[in-house]
């Protein structure tokens, strides 16, 4: 499906075609979603807050000054809504722990993860992903699969450029300690 | 250094392919329509406020007052009940009656028959059950 501009939405929206709005939603939905399911494991709850945030960004459509892009705005609003959806069900909210940054060689696990089938390396990642405190987990898809700068994640998660960057750093050492792990636990019972 | 950053980053990249992006549910646009409208409905908020409900329900007693006042009351009664209070040498009487009678007067002056105000206010009374039973802010009044 081929979608026009955010302006193009937010004027239509603004001067009155709320129908308008469903355009947009289209358009950003997956995304918000993954950045939602990512902190909030449960995908019904997952539906309900990402809901949350398009009906918060409509209410709030007017205050959007277009200083940021329109997608940084919402995935902000996405984050920070899941977030506190997290903090009010009291989700346990994992932090980084430095003792889990231990030296292995990233170049083995590299060599080893390539020497799995297709399948398997889902599974690998998904694994690894799944350990990952769910922050982390988001900074990571945001920038290695979504192609999200670290300007714009440090936009997104309220954090400075230089705290994102160390944290990027510490969180890919860490997934690749954590498929180590997985590799060495035998890869095939972890499905 | 920098290269086998590169490399890894690269190598993470390729992995993620995998894993990425989650698809929202089927319909979900349509449901976060549908939770906007459920939130966007004024007229039944405003129902209930003092811009809309009491509003209208004011103007239609207002309207039923001015009917029953100006073609069914007897100012005449007036006299009796002030009969005999009088307030700076003027009796409350007189003055209660004349006040009533001035209002009669007034539309009567204008030649308004009982029967143009009574279709007047029927059609103000419609319009008014027509905002109030009214739940969608988008649908057309009908043209009275």
């Amino acid at each position: 499906m081929k979608f026009r501009e955010d302006p193009y939405y937010i004027r239509m929206i603004l001067s009155g075609n709320t129908a308008a709005y469903h355009g947009l939603v289209e358009k950003h939905q997956d995304l918000v979603y993954t950045i939602v399911h990512r902190i909030i494991s449960s995908a019904e709850e997952a539906e309900e807050v990402a809901q949350d945030v398009f009906v918060k960004a409509y209410n709030k459509l007017s205050d959007y000054k277009g200083e940021a892009k329109f997608s940084t705005w919402l995935y902000r609003i996405a984050y920070n809504t899941a977030v506190s959806h997290t903090r009010k069900k009291k989700i346990e909210f994992l932090a980084m722990d430095e003792e889990v940054i231990v030296n292995h060689s990233e170049e083995d696990v590299q060599q080893e993860v390539m020497g799995l089938s297709t399948e398997e390396q889902n599974k690998l990642i998904k694994k690894a992903l799944a350990i990952l405190p769910r922050t982390d987990s988001l900074m990571i898809t945001l920038f290695y699969y979504h192609g999200k700068d670290i300007e714009e994640i440090s936009e997104i998660v309220g954090l400075t450029q230089s705290t994102v960057k160390v944290k990027l750093f510490r969180i890919r050492k860490r997934l690749f300690k954590e498929m180590n792990e997985i590799i060495d636990s035998n890869i095939n019972t972890v499905a | 250094m920098v290269k086998k950053d590169e490399h890894k980053d690269e190598f993470l990249r390729e992995l993620l392919k995998h894993e990425g992006i989650r698809k929202a549910p089927v319909g979900f646009a349509d449901k976060v329509m549908t939770a906007i409208e459920a939130e966007e409905s004024p007229v039944s908020e405003d129902l209930w406020s003092w811009s809309g409900w009491w509003l209208w329900a004011s103007i239609t007693f207002a309207l039923i007052c001015l009917v029953i006042v100006v073609f069914w009351v007897d100012f005449s009664f007036m006299g009796s009940i002030f009969e005999g209070i009088e307030l700076d040498g003027s009796r409350m009487s007189q003055f209660f009656s004349n006040m009533g009678n001035g209002i009669v007067g007034l539309f009567e002056g204008f030649s308004i028959s009982s029967l143009s105000i009574t279709i007047v206010a029927a059609i103000g009374a419609l319009f008014i059950v027509d905002r109030l039973l009214r739940r969608k802010p988008d649908i057309e009044l009908p043209i009275i």
